[in-house]
């Protein structure tokens, strides 16, 4: 360890995985990184859901191994089924996702921190932020120890001051069967960190031998899957299904009569819970007309005993949990291992930190994941990557990376948790990506490959692999706007007329189905991706055009820096809502400050005049 | 460059006319401006103070005046605003400005005021450029317009529209970001119906430009026909003057001349046109190519004819056109009256033939009615409705309008949402540029620039 008289560059509070990916990228920068953990084994581990990717949050994971974090390698070793979302929509809102086996994936993290030069690994808990005018010094654990370091990065978000609730019963916990985690919460809260409240749920878990799996129906993943890691070669992993089963009538009648007993519904809960992945109780309540609903069952991991109830999560008392499941086809012998609960825990609303996710009062301090407000272990993990790089890059005097909205959904979901207020876990949506066309889960190599070459985490080979692809495509797409498709053509294709390639794409005469043929014929030097990507481009040019002109639309206002020095109070004629909230947020642009809520359209034309 | 600082005063009524001018003073310092100016120490808001002005130096009396104190944000600019209604004329209200200037305001620039109310949310753009409409009416029509819009009645419109669209956005995010979930999902039609509503407004508003332009820049009627057929006689019996020259030599009008008349409160401007024919004569050549543009740009075409056949011809000509035309039937002390009975027998309502005498001015009322009504009808000038009249508003609507297009047809083409979504979103954006939601530096400065001093 290269630590410097007994100081850390960059202390990593956490091992979840904004930490993990925060501690890796941090020593892989070459930085002197110390992980605080509570124990090694818990490195990694998946908390709730046994799945990576899924809707949006799949892009993010690509984006996340383009930039030179692991969680996509991490999957590809050790997913059990594949499968690519939305495949019957548009190429921009695919996403990949994985069944994933949790032993494996927490075992191949905690291998590759425990093999990670220039990081240590510290069993403890963080009790306190030692600061000195405003920049912090070192971390106190709780045995009353003193780590001393330059940069500290908290990920320590699972649950702060969680209190669980099943049914009438309150469990002050962390995740379902460890302590709570008060210290750091109520250290933030003494240096005058603004601290609030959410709420989520998990759902039971029920042992293999209690499903009768003959009454639900099989799902396996892609025949050919694709993996997430634009690394990954010759992919070929296991595909073990999930099983697909509904809700009955009288699973909801047992629901119904048993609301009074849970305490979403009893007022007990102040958090607000999130909207899109609601408990059965509200799915119940809110869809009252739907007669039956979904439920997944999923392993934990391979041949696991503990399957996990996709669709089921409830904070209902344990009998009324046990007697509505086994109301389900195929559960008529469920049994629990661990019932399903709602959780309401503490978070650190991120208008107080920079887009780098450094705090804005406080110097070197970074907060990363769950303790943002945020849900998902993908959501996590990028933030944690960017938190460790601009950590690095503020030690190197170097300035921080900041992805734009119009970069990346990773730019997205910062500047969306910086500049919005939110009232429930924040998950990534393709929808929050307004330029979502451009911003596609199979170009993040191409998107991203010039920031990641600026980071400096991503090995050279796969640096130029993404820069080759990237020409290609421009080589490619010159040779379709330039090049005729004749009437008799090597493809066999039967087209009206000759024409330029270009166009017998966008008339869809030459599909997706042509390319292989293509790229064999024709481009058989060019790799397959990069001819793929020329294709799509090609297809939705018309679309990517338009949604270029919006971003250039927005670039004025997005360019324009608002000076730290400005004093809202000074400037008379802002709204009062408009002022109170530019100065809690501080903007750092003035395409961030037409983004809060609050600040109208007149405040956003007065810092305009103002600023000039 | 501009600045909100300061506390600004001008002359808000027209220099050197009426008994009574209105100097506006207005901005935080208000108050404390014009208190040495005042006997009184304090003035109560929203009431009218009858009371002396004085030098601030001197203490010499200005003039006897009537001060009213409007207080933030309850004023037309949402700052503390005075208005000074003095005697007219040039001299005091001079003196009365220079007063403020030494007690401290600085001289407004112009449209400050309205662009202060805008900034403090008293008005959003549609509102602002209505001020400048209203300053700009030249009728009474023009005006009624610019009130509706100033009212807010073009936001209210583009709020609802707004809302329709986002809606739809709405139900198609669902699909996308919710598909592994069992959440309903919502069919295309639920989509469609909001799209089209949301289009149906978005056309009825860009058909509505041509009203708002005609009620704000007058109805454009050229006066044509063949040479010699008395169009420069027909312009000089409406205006009741020899405005134009005319003689019996074909050809005397070469260059067209403009002549505007506010009749039933729509502004008509009057085109007399060099005469339609074969020439070899280039300066002549040069006016028919002038004429044909103006035709083209005509809201109405007056076609003077002078006999049967010419009228024959003309009907011919107009109904080859889609815009709305009358036909002068002219020189009729020269007709027989069975000629011109047989004229007036091919006048059909939409396009009807008035029989003239241009150099008795006969006839010429029931004419410039008639040009009137069909004005009104074609362009329902009379309705209170909503009418756009900027360029400005009209070029966002019909982007709104060709993006809507094309989620239509992506509907119809079952296209994946996020495309369907990106054309939707595209509309409000252009729906917003119009509100000013999203306006840039340039395009403000260039609408307050329309303002004079003292607005
Ligand atoms: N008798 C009679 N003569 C008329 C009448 N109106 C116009 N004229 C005469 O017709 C001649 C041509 O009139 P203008 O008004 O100059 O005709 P114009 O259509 O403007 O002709 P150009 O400018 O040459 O195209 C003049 O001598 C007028 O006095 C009318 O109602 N009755
Ligand atoms: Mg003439």
């Amino acid at each position: 360890m290269k630590q410097q008289n007994g100081i850390y560059d960059i202390i990593v509070v956490g091992g979840g995985h904004a930490g993990v990916e925060a501690a890796l990228a941090a020593a892989r920068l070459g930085k002197s990184t110390a992980l605080i953990t509570l124990s090694i084994q818990s490195i990694a581990r998946m908390s709730c859901n046994p799945s990576i990717g899924g809707l949006a949050k799949g892009h993010l994971v690509r984006e996340l191994d383009v930039l030179g974090g692991e969680m996509g390698k991490a999957i590809d070793k050790t997913g059990i089924q594949f499968k690519m979302l939305n495949r019957s929509k548009g190429r921009a809102v695919w996403s990949p996702r994985a069944q994933a086996d949790k032993r494996a994936y927490s075992n191949y993290m905690q291998q590759i921190i425990l093999g990670s030069p220039n990081l240590d690994i510290i069993e403890g808990e963080g009790f306190c932020i030692s600061i000195q005018s405003y920049r912090v010094t070192g971390l106190y654990l709780k045995d009353g120890s003193l780590i001393r370091g330059e940069k500290i990065i908290l990920t320590n978000g699972t649950f702060l001051n969680g209190l669980i609730h099943i049914g009438p019963v309150q469990i002050g916990s962390g995740r379902y069967g460890e302590l709570p985690s008060t210290g750091i919460s109520n250290s933030l809260k003494t240096m005058g960190f603004c601290v609030k409240r959410l709420k989520t749920g998990t759902p039971s878990r029920i042992t293999r031998r209690s499903i009768n799996f003959s009454k639900m129906t099989p799902l396996y993943g892609d025949p050919e899957p694709e993996p997430f890691s634009f690394s990954t070669q010759l992919f070929n992993p296991k595909d073990i299904p999930c099983y697909l089963t509904h809700t009955t009538e009288q699973t909801h009648e047992i629901i119904k009569n048993a609301l009074h007993r849970s305490p979403l519904y009893s007022g007990e809960i102040h958090g607000t819970g999130p909207r899109y992945c609601p408990s059965i109780e509200d799915k119940i309540v809110r869809f009252s007309d739907k007669p039956t609903h979904q439920i997944f069952l999923e392993p934990e991991w391979e041949g696991s005993e503990q399957w996990y109830i996709n669709g089921f999560s409830s904070s209902l008392p344990v009998d009324i949990q046990i007697k509505a499941l086994r109301a389900i086809s195929g559960l008529e012998r469920a049994e629990i291992i661990k019932p399903g609960y709602a959780i309401e825990y503490d978070y650190f609303p991120s208008y107080q930190l920079h887009h780098s996710l450094e705090s804005k009062d406080v110097s070197g301090l970074y907060f990363a994941g769950q303790i943002n407000g945020t849900s998902g272990y993908e959501e996590a993990a990028v933030q944690g990557f960017v938190a460790a790089v601009n950590a690095v890059r503020s030690l190197n005097e170097q300035e921080p990376i900041i992805l734009k909205r119009s970069h990346a959904y990773i730019g997205v979901l910062i500047d969306d948790l910086i500049t919005k207020e939110t009232d429930e876990p924040y998950r990534m949506f393709t929808s929050l990506a307004e330029y979502r066309l451009i911003l596609r889960s199979d170009n993040a190599d191409h998107r991203l490959c010039e920031i990641s070459r600026q980071i400096g985490i991503q090995s050279q080979e796969m640096t130029d692999l993404f820069f080759r692809s990237r020409d290609e495509k421009h080589d490619i797409r010159n040779y379709f706007n330039n090049e005729t498709l004749h009437k008799d053509n090597a493809l066999n294709i039967d087209i009206p007329a000759s024409q330029k390639y270009s166009q017998a794409i966008k008339k869809q005469i030459l599909s997706e189905n042509h390319m292989p043929d293509l790229h064999q014929k024709i481009f058989q030097n060019y790799l397959f991706h990069s001819l793929d990507q020329a294709f799509i481009e090609t297809l939705y040019e018309g679309y990517i055009h338009r949604q270029e002109i919006m971003i250039n639309k927005m670039a004025s206002l997005e360019d324009q820096a608002i000076p730290d020095t400005l004093n809202y109070d000074t400037i008379k004629s802002l709204s009062n809502e408009g002022r109170e909230k530019l100065k809690r947020f501080r903007p750092e642009t003035l395409g961030q400050a037409s983004r809060i809520r609050g600040v109208s359209p007149s405040d956003i034309q007065i810092l305009l005049i103002y600023m000039k | 460059m501009y600045s909100l600082e300061g506390t600004i005063a001008a002359l808000s009524t027209p220099e050197g006319v009426g008994g009574i001018a209105v100097v506006r003073l207005s901005g935080p310092e208000s108050c404390s401006i014009i208190r040495p100016c005042l006997s009184r120490k304090d003035l109560e808001p929203n009431r009218a103070h009858f009371m002396p002005f004085l030098h601030p130096k001197s203490g010499d009396l200005i003039d006897e005046t009537v001060i009213t104190y409007f207080k933030a944000p309850h004023s037309y600019t949402g700052e503390d605003l005075i208005e000074i209604s003095c005697h007219g004329g040039r001299i005091v209200p001079g003196l009365i400005l220079n007063c403020l200037y030494i007690a401290g305001a600085r001289p407004a620039l112009p449209g400050e005021f309205t662009r202060r109310a805008f900034i403090n949310g008293k008005m959003d753009l549609t509102q602002a450029e209505a001020v400048a409409d209203m300053i700009h009416a030249q009728t009474e029509a023009g005006l009624q317009s610019a009130r509706t819009l100033l009212r807010g009645r073009l936001s209210k419109e583009l709020m609802h529209i707004r809302q329709l669209l986002t809606e739809s956005a709405a139900l198609l995010e669902v699909g996308l970001d919710f598909s592994d979930q069992d959440i309903e999902t919502i069919s295309h039609k639920d989509v469609e119906k909001r799209v089209l509503a949301g289009l149906k407004q978005i056309s009825s508003l860009i058909s509505s430009y041509k009203t708002g332009r005609i009620l704000h820049e007058g109805a454009r009627v050229p006066i044509v026909g063949r040479p010699n057929a008395g169009k420069s006689s027909l312009l000089n019996a409406v205006l009741h003057e020899e405005r134009v020259i005319t003689s019996d030599i074909p050809g005397t009008t070469r260059d067209y001349i403009e002549e505007r008349i506010n009749h039933g409160g729509v502004l008509i401007r009057l085109f007399d046109t060099a005469g339609l024919r074969e020439t070899e004569d280039i300066l002549e050549t040069a006016g028919l190519k002038k004429t044909h543009e103006l035709m083209s740009s005509a809201d109405l075409l007056l076609m003077v004819t002078v006999n049967k056949e010419e009228t024959e011809h003309a009907l011919y000509l107009l109904k080859q056109q889609d815009k709305p035309s009358i036909i002068a039937l002219n020189k009729t002390d020269l007709l027989s009256q069975h000629e011109i009975r047989s004229c007036r027998s091919l006048s059909t309502p939409e396009i009807p033939i008035i029989p003239i005498c241009a150099i008795h001015e006969s006839n010429i009322g029931e004419l410039m009615e008639t040009v009137l009504k069909t004005l009104q009808k074609t362009y329902a000038l009379n309705t209170e409705s909503l009418a756009i009249s900027h360029l400005r508003h009209q070029n966002h609507l019909l982007s709104a309008r060709n993006a809507l297009l094309t989620a239509q047809k992506a509907l119809n083409n079952n296209l994946s949402p996020e495309f369907i979504i990106h054309d939707i979103r595209e509309a409000i954006s252009s729906l917003d540029d119009i509100t000013g939601k999203t306006t840039s530096m340039d395009i403000l400065n260039h609408i307050f620039d329309q303002f004079c001093v003292g607005k």
